[in-house]
């Protein structure tokens, strides 16, 4: 009877902080997003003509996303079922958009133009007892392409 | 659409790079097909229910892909690049990303 | 070849399709309890069905306490419980032989059944029941439990719920977690019915030895008295129905019966063994 209170509860708390904190962070992406829109990324190994001269450098982001009690339970329902796994595709999707922002953060800082070269890596980490997903590193890291003051 | 993993289309000019796009679901096998593989492991050989599963699964996220580089008006996704990783016990992830171009015959 | 000045702007919800997991969680959580619950039904039902086929020499002989009762008044209470069993048991009955265990260590009023037709007696209930008669109904009930099977029931319920929790749980997640209780929760379910029938089908047989079935509630009024929770303590997760039940069910039997005849004491060696007045 306990284990049952105790399972509602993280259950309620992981829906309630769960939903907070993802709506909050979405907001919060789209707001950086336009913002740094100026700073393109790209996947493209070799840079155009315009960039020979610049300097360059490697630029990386990176972020560690926790999962709620929420979406574990309903993560590992969806075991039994199969199917999509909606309640962890959000979670990467903004772990991946946080990276990024974070990676054009440090460009701009830099002074730079543009991010070519752009690659992602994805790896899980704080593998818990449970067995679910405990949380998820994305890095993203690029080369930027940096003005110099003489190359024009 | 036309996908490559190459940074340049033979035939055809790029006219306009567009961005990066991405596509990327996250899908979990069914118990029958957990314990299925739980004995082949005993036994060995291919896991078709598993390979069946990931291939239905980078399909969609090359599906999500496309979605995207319509989105932006291109007519081709260049330098493709896939990524799996196993994010949960029994759940994986398949993500790609690439260019988004627009591309004209030669 | 023109590249790109700035990023594009992406449409939302092609990788993230924000949608509500909680429709999704209620959609998986009631399917998987009701297929929980409809296997646990089908094991159950299943289970009742099949013991009664199993050869009673199948049965593994289990028992607890000791095999050679060590004082020489431990022997003779031993003997007695043995020979009571056997007065309540039909003559014409499929399963021969019980051995009764007298487990003169044990303080908690306790009697239980296990399989290869076992039945065990611990001082704590010689304590708790006033007659004969209160005894007989305990001795008669678990005699009930090995004659309906039960201890066969159960390892079969058992047998498939671990196949159930190999299916779901086996990856010890939360999921696998709702099925092993919700599977405990039926088990629990068959254990209370059980019960009930262990007491309807010992009912019968006070009523053949005795001619009534005054003081079967013995028992159940010493476990009112010495908790008093014990009443209404009725739960999904009790593998007993609620003592209050029981007590009326019992009584529900005497309707009609001589409420002027007297029951039978136990012996005066028995009650001065337990240190009470005769």
């Amino acid at each position: 009877m306990i284990e049952l209170i105790v399972f509602l509860v993280l259950l309620a708390l992981g829906y309630g902080f769960g939903r907070l904190s993802e709506s909050r962070h979405y907001r919060s992406i789209f707001q950086r997003e336009q913002a740094l829109r100026s700073i393109a990324v790209v996947p493209i190994k070799i840079p155009p003509p315009e960039y020979l001269r610049h300097n360059s450098t490697l630029v990386s982001g990176s972020v560690v996303i926790s999962v709620d009690y929420f979406k574990t339970v309903v993560a590992s329902l969806r075991n039994i079922f199969g199917g999509r796994v909606g309640a962890y595709e959000s979670l990467l999707d903004r772990a991946r958009r946080e990276a990024i922002l974070r990676m054009q953060e440090e460009a701009r800082e830099l002074g730079a133009e543009t991010i070519y070269n752009v690659k992602y890596e994805t790896s899980r980490i704080g593998e818990n007892a449970a067995k679910g997903l405990g949380s998820v590193e994305v890095l993203a890291y690029g080369t930027a392409l940096i003005a110099c003051p003489d190359s024009k | 659409m036309l996908i490559s993993n190459m940074e340049v289309v033979p035939g055809k000019r790029i006219t306009q790079h567009l961005g990066m796009v991405q596509g990327s679901t996250v899908r979990a096998k069914h118990a029958g097909r957990d314990i299925m593989a739980g004995f082949k492991n005993i036994f060995g050989g291919e896991l078709k229910g598993y390979t069946e599963l990931l291939s239905e699964s980078r399909e969609e996220a090359i599906e999500r892909l496309k979605q995207q580089a319509a989105a932006l008006g291109a007519n081709a996704v260049i330098n493709v690049r896939f990524s799996t990783s196993s994010i949960a016990a029994g759940a994986s992830e398949i993500f790609v990303y690439g260019t988004a171009v627009t591309v004209e015959d030669r | 070849m023109s590249f790109p000045k700035e990023n594009p702007q992406l449409p939302e919800g092609i990788n993230n399709q924000h949608d509500n997991p909680f429709v999704d969680f209620v959609i998986m959580a009631g399917a998987l309890l009701l297929a929980v619950v409809a296997i646990s039904f089908l094991i159950g039902w299943g289970a009742t069905r099949i013991a009664p086929a199993v050869p009673f020499e199948w049965e593994p002989n289990l028992s607890f306490g000791p095999s050679d009762v060590s004082s020489e008044q431990d022997q003779r209470i031993a003997e007695y419980l043995q020979q009571l069993t056997r007065d309540l048991i039909p003559h014409d009955a499929d399963i021969s032989e019980i051995n009764v265990h007298w487990l003169p260590d044990i303080e908690a009023a306790n009697a239980f059944a296990t399989s290869g037709g076992n039945i065990h007696v611990t001082r704590g209930l010689l304590d708790a029941v006033k007659s004969e008669n209160g005894l007989a109904m305990v001795l008669a009930h678990e005699y009930a439990h090995i004659e309906l099977r039960h201890p066969v029931v159960l390892m079969l319920e058992q047998i498939g719920h671990t196949l159930i929790a190999l299916v779901t749980g086996f990856d010890n997640s939360s999921a696998g977690a709702i099925t092993q209780q919700t599977g405990f929760i039926s088990l629990m379910a068959f254990s209370r019915d059980m019960e009930r029938a262990a007491d309807e089908r010992a009912v019968t047989l006070l009523n053949a030895y005795y001619g009534h079935s005054r003081g079967s509630e013995e028992l159940f009024e010493h476990i009112l008295q010495t908790d008093k929770d014990a009443a209404h303590q009725w739960g999904l997760w009790q593998s007993h129905p609620a003592t209050q039940e029981r007590i009326e069910f019992l009584e529900s039997q005497k309707k009609g019966e001589d409420t002027h005849v007297s029951l039978r004491p136990l012996p005066d060696w028995l009650e001065k063994a337990l240190n009470r007045e005769p």
